[in-house]
């Protein structure tokens, strides 16, 4: 990473600005107005576009909401891709009143759209009604006509909303000379048949105004009028269904064309958010902007070139290393992590953890390779490996799993490595191979393997110490490289201690001389400070307390102990796979005369134990990653390198 | 399960009470100038702390903080009370909605919103462009609420005020808090009854006075408009204080019945709210490890919001600060 420190004339920033937004990879630094003004230096003031790039922005994603209810737009946005050649054009990029424009477009349309959806349902509801009115009445084969001019009672149909009904049969149940029939519901409203005692008419209006009654009325025509009436209102609700479908078609095209759009706005949102960004953080004095930011280190030179192509060289630049910045101005430059593509996905696991600072090493590649090896020695099955690796090549290669390519290829690297064990150990699908195991098999070989699990915790445990070690030297933090327990302090005390357990079990040559070894790393943690503050230039001074240094050597002790016993669990599951598999082929064995229940039985299993098992050991494999082996060396201080613009994959 | 779902709620809830007034500081901010006072609400929030020194900036602010907390504890919570929640945070979309008609009716710009999720259409900038309420009628199309404002615009346009179309939408809302509150069960469902369904059946109350006697409705039309929704209101309470004649009435019944406060030098509301504060009280001080303490600090921070609002407003207006104080909800 390298610090760019750029003046440029004022009329040249609008150009500036665009060149360095699309050029995506430069980080600005915050100015501090205050300090600026001891340099007479003005910053500029925060710009009014960031609110209203914000309310396009939630303008645009409320429509994309909208609009992903419909199968025309998500198939749409599966198809969309952030490699599409118009994506990268800075053409495609929209300017402020274009984006007004598009989104009070897509807004009248969708609010078009749902007025529309609305009268029509409207329609086809007061249709449904009528035809259940109809229906309703010719049940009971009279002339309703004589029922209108009862002098005690009356009686009435009509419609209460959904929402207001129960409002109604509380007041009209308080009512004695009240009877009413719920007829049915139709969409938002209850269809409702009443009679009342006309005493009774003003208070019953009332209620009715109050809960929204609209009146049907009791039929007018005569008994064979309902059949022809009735046959209009079908044909009439058949027309208003087509209706429906065309604006639900319509919408389906209004969705996918919004979707297009709306990808463009968001970007071209994001754009001038990224300009806005950078014009804050711009400070000037008459005639001149100075402006300054992080580029990754192998595209600083490309970034200047381009600045000083666009103002025809009146540009000025300083150029500070990471480690530059860091001493002179105690800027801590962002990471951004920069692996091969084969490593790239496995960067997920790391910055699950956290971001490695600038001065510390990438621990990408060991832990992918470490967790590839964990998840395949307590995975270890060829056929099983298989499903999972054919799982993670299905997730890279369908588009509809895009947002999950990352899993999809660990997945892969993890089911390779789970088939490389099964060939190890001589196991598919739970059952021993043809041919001979080229290792050993984890059930016939018990003990073995619990011994290798714990060679193999010891093997992490030192790795992890000398990764510290470089990280500590990177930092030049003396101090911790020597007597801190994750140190040489901690590799002497922790290869001395399995030097005097390890030889005389073997039955090697031992001497014990080697006990000097676990001694003098305890010394070394015991008197961390002092030694600290005697032998390092710029070490602490402090003394230190006697009982926090017992403590910590006694925790150190503790840690490496628990720490390498934990890695038995790699052991543990490798043999935990074949026991699990033993049960269900001995499950299966119960119905062996019935083929296809057998068939049933060994699938299902399997896919069981590929489910289950396979997410249980890829917690483990995390845990061990995490727990036991990041935290001897990874410090995860770092900040993310968050770049302007959208172009970040440009170079 | 055994009581440690809600294990992170305790410390959470305490955090965020800091930002709460209390009854003994809100002497002290009474004292204020109007300025003052605004330049103090700001800063108190602790999800939106940000400078502003006018009213409305502050009242927004306020509003987004509400809605903000309800979001935050929604990640705290179990499925069902996640989704009992989720209905709640409707109450913001419902209040927006409440002042877009007000606006319009009063023919004033749209001001005061919730600033709520991109989800809701009833957003300050989705708004913006509406003048009418025709316009707005329209605008609901394809929503929960289009119905409602279809059946009561004519009557808005009529009587020129919003009371049917509000408890409409506060009927509507009623409706679907209970259809999740039944899906509660166990301590969730007790601590969703004695909080925000308490709070309901409060508002609930206070509806039927208006509606009975500053609207002057007869006892029919109350229980048309004002059902008794969500059935936890006790039925012979309800229908006591439907027929209830007088003020007198209805106030004694509320006191018989152990909704106000024993104090009686404050309005009713002031009293009822008093009443569901020490109820609540309660919930805060027993198990750390129930979603009551969350639901409980929701309630009360929405009526510190309303007193923020009130002691602004009022303060604006050069009301003295005895007259404040006794309109103040508890703290």
């Amino acid at each position: 990473m390298k610090k760019l420190d750029v003046i440029i004339l004022k009329k040249d920033v609008d150009i500036v600005l665009k060149e360095v937004v699309g050029f995506g990879n430069f980080q600005v630094l915050d100015i501090d107005a205050e300090k600026a003004r001891g340099f007479s230096l003005v910053k500029n003031p925060s710009s009014e576009r960031t609110a209203l790039l914000g309310e396009y922005d939630r303008r645009a994603q409320f429509l994309q909401n909208a609009f992903k209810t419909t199968e025309a737009a998500n198939r749409m946005e599966d198809t969309l891709s952030f490699e599409n050649a118009d994506d990268n054009n800075e053409s495609s990029v929209l300017n402020m009143p274009a984006i007004e424009q598009a989104l009070k477009g897509l807004e009248t349309e969708y609010n078009q759209y749902n007025a529309e959806m609305e009268k029509t349902r409207t329609r086809k509801s007061d249709l449904d009604i009528r035809i259940k009115k109809i229906q309703y009445f010719s049940d009971i084969s009279t002339d309703w006509r004589r029922f209108r001019d009862l002098p005690h009672i009356y009686i009435g149909f009509g419609v209460i909303p959904v929402t207001s009904f129960p409002g109604f049969q509380a007041a009209a149940d308080n009512i004695p000379s009240v009877v009413y029939r719920q007829v049915g519901i139709e969409g938002r409203d209850v269809l409702l048949f009443f009679a009342a005692s006309r005493t009774v008419r003003e208070k019953m209006d009332s209620i009715l105004k109050n809960v929204y009654f609209r009146d049907y009325g009791i039929p007018d025509s005569e008994e064979g009028a309902a059949g022809n009436n009735l046959m209009k209102l079908a044909f009439d609700l058949s027309g208003v269904h087509d209706e429906e479908l065309w604006l639900d078609r319509r919408f389906e095209k209004l969705a996918a064309r919004g979707m297009v759009l709306l990808r463009r706005v968001r970007k071209s949102v994001h754009y001038h958010i990224g300009m806005v960004r950078l014009e804050e953080e711009m400070a000037s004095t008459g005639k001149a902007i100075l402006f300054s930011g992080w580029v990754p280190a192998s595209q600083a030179d490309d970034l200047r070139a381009l600045i000083s192509k666009v103002t025809e060289g009146r540009s000025e630049f300083v150029t500070t290393t990471a480690a530059q910045a860091f001493a002179e101005e105690g800027l801590e430059p962002p990471t951004k992590l920069d692996n091969p593509a084969i490593l790239r996905p496995f960067e997920l696991l790391v910055t699950t953890f956290g971001t490695p600072s600038y001065s510390e090493i990438d621990p990408t590649p060991f832990a992918a390779l470490t967790y590839m090896i964990m998840y395949g020695a307590m995975f270890g099955d060829i056929g099983h490996g298989f499903v999972i690796a054919l799982l993670g090549v299905a997730l890279l290669l369908f588009k509809k799993f895009r947002g999950m390519a990352s899993f999809g290829a660990i997945l892969t690297g993890i089911g390779l490595s789970s088939m490389v064990f099964g060939v190890l150990y001589g196991e598919m699908f739970g059952k021993h191979t043809p041919f001979q195991a080229i290792w050993m098999n984890p059930a016939q070989n018990m003990m073995e393997f619990l011994l290798m699990g714990v060679i193999f915790g010891a093997i992490m445990i030192t790795f992890g110490i000398i990764l510290n070690l470089v990280n500590s030297a990177l930092e030049k933090n003396w101090g911790k490289f020597f007597f801190s327990p994750s140190g040489l302090a901690g590799i002497i005390l922790y290869m001395g201690i399995l030097a005097n357990v390890a030889l005389p079990m073997l039955k090697l040559p031992y001497s014990s001389m080697l006990w000097f070894m676990p001694i003098s790393g305890a010394f070394m943690i015991l008197f961390e400070k002092p030694l600290e503050g005697l032998f390092i230039k710029s070490g602490h001074k402090e003394k230190g307390s006697a009982v926090k240094s017992f403590f910590e050597l006694f925790e150190a002790l503790l840690g490496f102990f628990s720490n390498t016993l934990s890695y038995i669990r790699v052991a543990a599951f490798a043999l935990n796979h074949s026991v699990l598999m033993g049960v269900v082929y001995l499950l299966a064995d119960g119905v062996k005369n019935n083929p296809v229940g057998y068939s049933l039985a060994v699938i299902g299993g399997n896919l069981f134990i590929i489910g289950f098992e396979g997410l249980i050991v890829g917690i483990q494999s995390l845990r061990l990653e995490y727990y036991e082996f990041f935290t001897r060396f990874f410090r995860a201080s770092g900040q993310k390198f968050e770049g302007l613009g959208i172009y970040k994959n440009r170079n | 399960m055994l009581g440690t779902e809600y294990t992170a709620v305790y410390a959470k809830v305490k955090k965020w009470s800091s930002g709460l007034v209390k009854a003994d500081e809100w002497a002290e901010i009474l004292r204020l100038s109007a300025d003052e006072a605004v330049r103090e609400a700001a800063g108190r929030n602790i999800k939106t702390a940000q400078a502003a020194d006018n009213i409305e900036a502050v009242e927004a602010l306020l509003k987004e903080e509400s809605y903000l907390y309800t979001l935050s504890a929604m990640r705290y919570l179990s499925p069902a009370m996640h989704r009992f929640i989720d209905a709640w945070s409707r109450f913001y979309e419902i209040e927006n909605i409440k002042t877009i008609t007000r606006c319009l009716l009063n023919q004033k710009p749209i001001s005061g919103l919730y600033n709520i999720s991109v989800k809701s259409r009833f957003r300050r900038e989705s708004v913006k462009d509406i003048h009418s309420l025709d316009e707005f009628q329209d605008f609901l199309s394809g929503t929960d609420y289009y119905r409602l404002a279809a059946d009561t615009f004519p009557r808005i346009k009529e009587e020129q005020k919003t009371f049917f179309f509000e408890i409409n939408l506060d009927n509507f809302f009623a409706r679907s808090l209970k259809n999740q509150f039944d899906r509660l069960a166990g301590h969730d469902r007790s601590d969703a009854r004695q909080t925000i369904m308490l709070y309901m059946d409060i508002q609930r109350i206070v509806w039927i006075y208006r509606a009975r006697f500053h609207y002057e409705m007869s006892p029919s039309d109350t229980i048309a408009v004002l059902p008794n929704l969500t059935g936890l209101l006790n039925r012979k309470i309800y229908d006591a204080l439907i027929a209830s004649d007088s003020t007198e009435t209805f106030i004694g019944i509320l006191d018989k019945a152990g909704y106000l406060d024993s104090i009686r030098d404050n309005g009713f509301e002031q009293r009822l709210y008093r009443k569901l504060f020490t109820r609540m009280k309660r919930i805060r001080s027993g198990l750390p490890f129930r979603a009551g303490i969350l639901l409980e600090f929701l309630i009360r921070h929405e009526l510190n919001v309303k007193n923020w609002i009130m002691v602004l407003e009022l303060k604006k207006r050069g009301m003295d600060t005895a007259r404040i104080k006794s309109r103040l909800y508890p703290s």
